[in-house]
């Protein structure tokens, strides 16, 4: 059975129907958004599932977006908050590009831990970035092949996106 | 005689080959992390040196020869002088900026992203290596590094062509 997502909230939002839609099917669901940053599948007997999604409302009011998180992925650790929006605010356009990496890497590092931190070279203190690094737990061939594939597919075509201030990283468990 | 960075690279590749000799279990493993250290580190510097060449020597990029030719006797202005220092104060950054600039030539300008891509990489992995605590480092991490590091040196071996 196809499934059908909508989202409802207490505010009116024009909303995207999230990419991974089509992962969710063979029963009739609906979805709810609840506190403006989750998304959880409710089935027929109303009964809501765990979070599936993590939604980022943008900046324009009344509008969301669901950016990232597929199936069970769960959200991308910030390790120094403050230092990643301080970088953030000095290149908003970052913000995207974090959502739509951390987007692709869920995909291709299924189940692989993702985290984001700001970084400096104390040789050379201007140069103040973003990291993210994806931690698997895949072996040595495998995790090769994924990255080249992230790094080929997604990583180099918008590497000019980020103005060297923001780094991908991969490392082993 | 022109001191060769792609060197480092196979420094690099030397300390992950052999990276300890002791027999102490405790000594052996703070010894395999300083190499594992050590070889990031060099990586970094082993494509940077290369590319910081690369643009000083093929692009005669004007502030990275400016020392050369104040060697050789020509005279700059102050503020050719002042220009030049400010703008390679952090060198580094210079070099990733300038391997920016586009060539107008589509199959450079896809090298030179591609290299900025894993110079930037090596980069922060070398900050760690050289600056944080507490990174107990896998084998395998170095592995992609160093051949990431040689990824790079192919790009700018095909740019000096």
């Amino acid at each position: 059975m196809q499934a059908t997502l909508s989202i409802s909230t207490s505010e009116r939002m024009e909303t995207q129907a999230p990419r991974s839609s089509e992962q969710v099917s063979n029963a009739r669901v609906n979805s709810e958004l609840r506190g403006r940053n989750e998304l959880r599948i409710v089935d027929n007997n109303n009964q809501a599932s765990d979070v599936i999604m993590q939604v980022a409302p943008l900046t324009q009011p009344g509008f969301c977006y669901v950016v990232f998180g597929r199936g069970t992925q769960p959200e991308l650790q910030w390790l120094d908050p403050a230092g990643i929006e301080s970088v953030i605010a000095e290149t908003e356009s970052l913000r995207a590009l974090i959502d739509e990496s951390y987007a692709q890497l869920c995909e291709i590092f299924r189940g692989d831990t993702v985290t984001l931190r700001s970084s400096v070279d104390p040789d050379e203190p201007s140069s103040r970035r973003l990291v993210i690094k994806v931690k698997t737990s895949k072996d040595f061939e495998n995790a090769s092949e994924l990255w080249k594939r992230f790094n080929d597919d997604w990583w180099l075509p918008n590497f000019d996106r980020a103005d060297d201030k923001l780094c991908i990283l991969m490392d082993f468990q | 005689m022109t001191f060769g960075w792609k060197f480092y690279v196979s420094l690099a590749e030397r300390l992950l080959t052999n990276p300890a000799c002791g027999d102490d279990p405790e000594l052996r493993d703070s010894e395999v992390q300083s190499n594992y250290r050590a070889a990031l580190s060099r990586a970094y510097y082993g494509v940077f040196g290369t590319a910081y060449d690369y643009l000083r020597d093929t692009e005669h990029d004007f502030a990275l020869n400016m020392p050369i030719l104040q060697q050789q006797g020509q005279v700059f202005t102050a503020a050719q002088i002042q220009e030049v220092e400010t703008g390679t104060k952090f060198i580094h950054d210079y070099v990733i900026r300038q391997l920016s600039r586009t060539t107008h030539d589509q199959r450079k300008d896809g090298l030179r992203r591609g290299l900025r891509q894993v110079l930037s990489s090596l980069r922060e992995r070398r900050v760690e290596a050289d600056y944080r605590q507490g990174l107990h480092y896998d084998r395998r991490t170095i592995r992609v590094s160093i051949d990431d590091a040689k990824t790079a040196l192919n790009y700018l071996q095909q740019l000096c062509r």
